[in-house]
C-alpha cells in the first residue's frame, strides 16, 4: 500500500491506539516493506530481517493494547522498535559491527534480462552499498531513514533519540563523507 | 547540485531486489499478525468523551449481564465498600468525565484517589480470572507511577512517603494477583493464557523496579526492594502455572505464544548474565569467576555468586538447546531456575541490593556515579592527538567498558514528546576493567557530551569501548575528544582486540 495521506495516517493511528485490529493491519500494509528494507540493511540474512520485522509489529501491538500507552507517531515508533530489536540481536550475538558485507557481492551479470541499463543500475546499487558500508553505523542510519525511507528530521530525531539539530548535523556530515567516497 | 546526485543514487537502493520484501512473506506475516491480534485483543481505550460513552455503555451492559448471571445462579455480588457503590452509581449517572481525567493522576494529586476507587469498581464485576489480570495490571500501573514519581520530583519527605506508599500498593497488587493465580492453578483450571499475561506484566514492572533501585531516595529503598521481591515471586508463580499447564500439552494456539516468550526471556537472561558477571568481575576481580568467594560485606552468604552465575550460564546453554528441540516445558523450567538464581544474586551483589541504609553504605561499590563532562571546547584536538602514546600519557585513567545506554533526555523518559531539543548526550558505561588509574568506588560512569558539536565522541549503545580520560577532584574530561575513545570488539578475549577508532565528530 502506497501514498497514504497524513490525515489518513492520523486516523489509522487514532484507531490503532484504541486497539483496533483492522487499523493496525493497515498500518502493517503501509510500513512492513519499508521496515523490512531498513532492517535488511542491518542484518546479514533475509530470514533474520523477516523475523525481526514481524517481531516489530508484534511488539508494537503489545505496546498499543496496554491501556496506559499511546503512540504519537507510529512511523517513528516502528522504526525505533526495529532499531532496538536489531541492537538487541547484536548484543545477543556479540557481533562487532552491523554489517552489509554479506549482501555486497550479489550483482548478477549473467541473468537473462541483463540489459545494459539493468547492469548499469545494478552496478550503481552495488557501488552505493559499498560506499554506505564504509560509513559509520549512525551515518548509514540517517542516510537510509532520510533519503530512502523519506522520514522527517523530527521522526529521525525520535528514532535515534537525538535533538533535531543533532540529526541535521549528522545528515550533513554523512552526506559530506558519502560525496567524498563517491568521487 | 552534487547533493542531489548523491541523494538520487541513494534512492536507487529502492530498486535493489535484495532489500525488497517478498510479497508472499508480507502476506503470510499479515496473517500471523492478525492471528496474534486475535490472541492478544486490544481493549478500547479511553479517548475523550466519545470513548467514555462507549465505556459507560459497556459497563452498563456488563453490569446487566453480570447481574442476570449472578441472580440466575443464586449468587451474590462481591461485597464492596459504600464509596465504591456510590462511585459506580455516579459513573452511570454521568459523572464519568472526572474518572476519565483521574486515570492519568499520580499519587499525591487530587484525582488520584478517584483513580484507585475506579480500579476497585472494576474489581467488583471482574470474576476470578479477571481479578488476577486486573491486579497484575494495577501493579504495573503502580510501577509506572513510581517511575514518574522518582524521575519527576526533587525528593522531600512527603515525596519519599508517596514513593513508599505506592511501592507498598504495588507489592499488595502483585500479591493479590499471585494468590488468585495460585488458587486457579490448584483448581486445575486452564489458565495458560492468563498466566502468560501475568508473567509478562510482572516482568515489565520488575524491569521498572530494577531501574528504580538505583534512583530512588535511599530512605525508600527497602520498600522498593520488598515490592521487587514480591514481583520476583509473582513472576516465578506465573511461570510455574505455565509449566503446570504444559503437563497436559499446550494447544496449537498457545504453543507459538510460549515459544515467543521463551525466546524473549532467553535474550533477557543472556543480557542480565553479562551485567552480573561484569559486577562480579569489578567487585571481586576477574578471578572471582574462576573460584568461589562467599563473603559480601563481611557476612557469610549461603552460596558463592561466581558459582551461581556459572550455573546460570550453564542453564542458559541448556535453555538454548531446549528451545532448539522445541521442548517448551523444559525451557520454561530453565528460565524459572535462572530467574531464581538472578534474584538470589541481586540480594547479595554490590550495587543491586541491601536491606538497610547502613548495609548499603558498606557495600563494595557505592552508588555514586563518576561523571565525565565534555564542555563545548573541552578535549580540543591538538596535533599530538594523532599519536596514541601522547593520549596514553596524558590520560589519568584508561578504562574499558560496555555502553549500556545512550540518551539525550534528562527528565522522565517519555519517548514521544515532540518539539523538544536537548543540549547534551548522556552515556552510561558499565566499567569492565581498568588499564590505567586507581579504580573508582563504582562500576559505572556517566559521560556527558555536548550534542551536535564537532569533534566530540559519539557512543553507541551495546558497544564496548576504551576511554582515555583525565581529571582530578571529581572533574573529568576525555583526552583529545573523539580520539580519546576506541571501539572494542564486544566481549572479545578480555577486550584486548581493538577493532576501530571512533571517528572524530561521528
Amino acid at each position: 500500500m502506497k501514498g497514504i495521506s497524513k490525515n489518513k495516517e492520523r486516523e489509522l493511528l487514532k484507531e490503532a491506539n484504541q486497539g483496533d485490529e483492522q487499523a493496525y493491519a493497515q498500518i502493517y500494509e503501509i510500513y512492513a516493506a519499508k521496515l523490512f528494507r531498513f532492517i535488511r540493511f542491518k542484518v546479514s540474512s533475509r530470514e533474520l530481517a523477516e523475523d525481526i520485522t514481524q517481531e516489530v509489529f508484534f511488539k508494537t501491538w503489545r505496546y498499543l493494547i496496554e491501556p496506559e500507552n499511546k503512540i504519537k507517531n507510529i512511523k517513528a515508533f516502528l522504526y525505533r522498535t526495529a532499531r532496538n530489536l536489531v541492537i538487541d540481536f547484536y548484543i545477543q550475538k556479540s557481533k562487532a559491527t552491523l554489517s552489509l558485507e554479506d549482501d555486497l557481492v550479489s550483482v548478477d551479470l549473467t541473468g537473462t534480462d541483463s540489459a545494459d541499463h539493468k547492469i548499469d543500475v545494478d552496478l550503481q546499487i552495488n557501488e552505493i552499498k559499498l560506499v554506505l558500508k564504509k560509513l559509520s553505523e549512525q551515518y548509514q542510519e540517517v542516510i537510509i531513514l532520510r533519503f530512502l525511507d523519506g522520514l522527517s528530521i523530527s521522526e529521525i530525531s525520535q528514532i535515534l533519540d537525538k535533538s533535531k539539530n543533532s540529526v541535521y548535523v549528522l545528515i550533513h556530515r554523512a552526506l559530506k563523507v558519502l560525496k567524498k567516497e563517491l568521487k | 547540485m552534487f547533493n542531489k546526485r548523491t541523494i538520487n543514487k541513494i534512492k536507487l537502493l529502492a530498486k535493489d531486489k535484495e532489500l525488497r520484501a517478498d510479497k508472499n512473506w508480507l502476506k503470510k506475516t499479515l496473517g500471523n499478525l492478525r492471528q496474534f491480534m486475535v490472541e492478544n485483543p486490544g481493549v478500547r481505550k479511553r479517548d475523550g468523551k466519545s470513548h467514555y460513552i462507549v465505556e459507560k455503555v459497556n459497563l452498563i451492559q456488563s453490569n446487566a449481564r453480570k447481574s442476570r448471571e449472578l441472580t440466575l445462579l443464586g449468587l451474590k455480588l462481591k461485597p464492596m465498600p459504600i464509596i465504591t457503590s456510590i462511585l459506580i452509581i455516579a459513573i452511570l449517572a454521568g459523572g464519568g468525565v472526572t474518572t476519565v481525567q483521574a486515570q492519568d493522576a499520580l499519587p499525591g494529586e487530587t484525582l488520584y484517589p478517584v483513580k484507585l476507587v475506579t480500579e476497585k469498581a472494576q474489581l467488583v464485576f471482574s470474576g476470578e480470572e479477571g481479578d488476577v489480570k486486573l491486579h497484575a495490571k494495577f501493579a504495573l500501573r503502580r510501577a509506572k507511577e513510581l517511575e514518574s514519581l522518582t524521575y519527576q520530583i526533587k525528593p522531600t519527605e512527603t515525596d519519599v512517603e508517596l514513593i513508599e506508599t505506592t511501592a507498598t500498593k504495588l507489592k499488595e497488587e502483585t500479591e493479590f494477583s499471585e494468590t488468585g493465580l495460585t488458587k486457579l492453578v490448584q483448581r486445575n483450571k486452564d489458565i495458560t493464557r492468563l498466566a502468560l499475561r501475568v508473567e509478562e506484566v510482572t516482568n515489565n514492572h520488575l524491569q521498572i523496579l530494577e531501574g528504580l533501585t538505583q534512583k530512588v531516595p535511599v530512605q525508600a529503598l527497602s520498600t522498593i526492594k520488598k515490592a521487587q521481591e514480591a514481583s520476583q515471586k509473582g513472576q516465578i508463580t506465573a511461570m510455574e502455572a505455565i509449566i503446570k499447564a504444559g503437563e497436559k500439552g499446550y494447544s496449537q494456539e498457545i504453543k507459538p505464544l510460549i515459544e515467543e516468550r521463551v525466546k524473549v526471556r532467553l535474550k533477557q537472561t543472556q543480557g542480565k548474565a553479562e551485567i552480573i558477571k561484569g559486577n562480579i568481575k569489578f567487585s571481586q576481580g576477574e578471578e572471582a569467576l574462576e573460584e568461589d568467594k562467599t563473603r559480601v560485606s563481611g557476612e557469610p552468604i549461603p552460596f558463592a555468586p561466581s558459582a551461581r552465575v556459572k550455573q546460570a550460564d550453564m542453564l542458559i546453554r541448556e535453555l538454548e538447546t531446549s528451545l532448539e528441540k522445541e521442548d517448551l516445558s523444559k525451557a520454561l523450567e530453565e528460565i524459572k531456575n535462572i530467574n531464581v538464581i538472578f534474584n538470589e544474586l541481586e540480594t547479595v551483589l554490590p550495587g543491586t541490593s541491601s536491606e538497610d541504609d547502613s548495609e548499603r553504605e558498606t557495600n563494595v561499590i557505592p552508588t555514586e556515579e563518576v561523571i565525565i563532562v565534555q564542555q563545548d571546547r573541552s578535549g580540543l584536538l591538538a596535533a599530538e592527538c594523532a599519536d596514541k602514546s601522547y593520549i596514553t600519557e596524558r590520560a589519568d585513567y584508561i578504562i574499558e567498558g560496555f555502553v549500556e545506554k545512550v540518551t539525550n533526555e534528562t527528565a522522565y523518559p517519555f519517548m514521544w514528546r515532540e518539539g523538544q531539543n536537548y543540549n547534551f548526550i548522556y552515556t552510561d558505561l558499565l566499567i569492565e576493567r581498568y588499564i590505567k588509574g586507581i579504580p573508582f568506588g563504582t562500576n559505572r560512569l556517566q559521560i556527558v557530551t555536548p550534542d551536535g558539536v564537532e569533534d566530540q565522541p559519539i557512543f553507541h549503545q551495546g558497544k564496548r569501548v576504551r576511554i582515555y580520560f583525565q581529571g582530578t577532584n571529581g572533574e573529568y574530561t576525555i583526552v583529545c575528544g573523539s580520539f580519546g575513545i576506541q571501539e572494542l570488539i564486544p566481549y572479545g578475549d578480555d577486550g584486548i582486540d581493538v577493532s576501530t577508532n571512533i571517528q572524530p565528530g561521528e
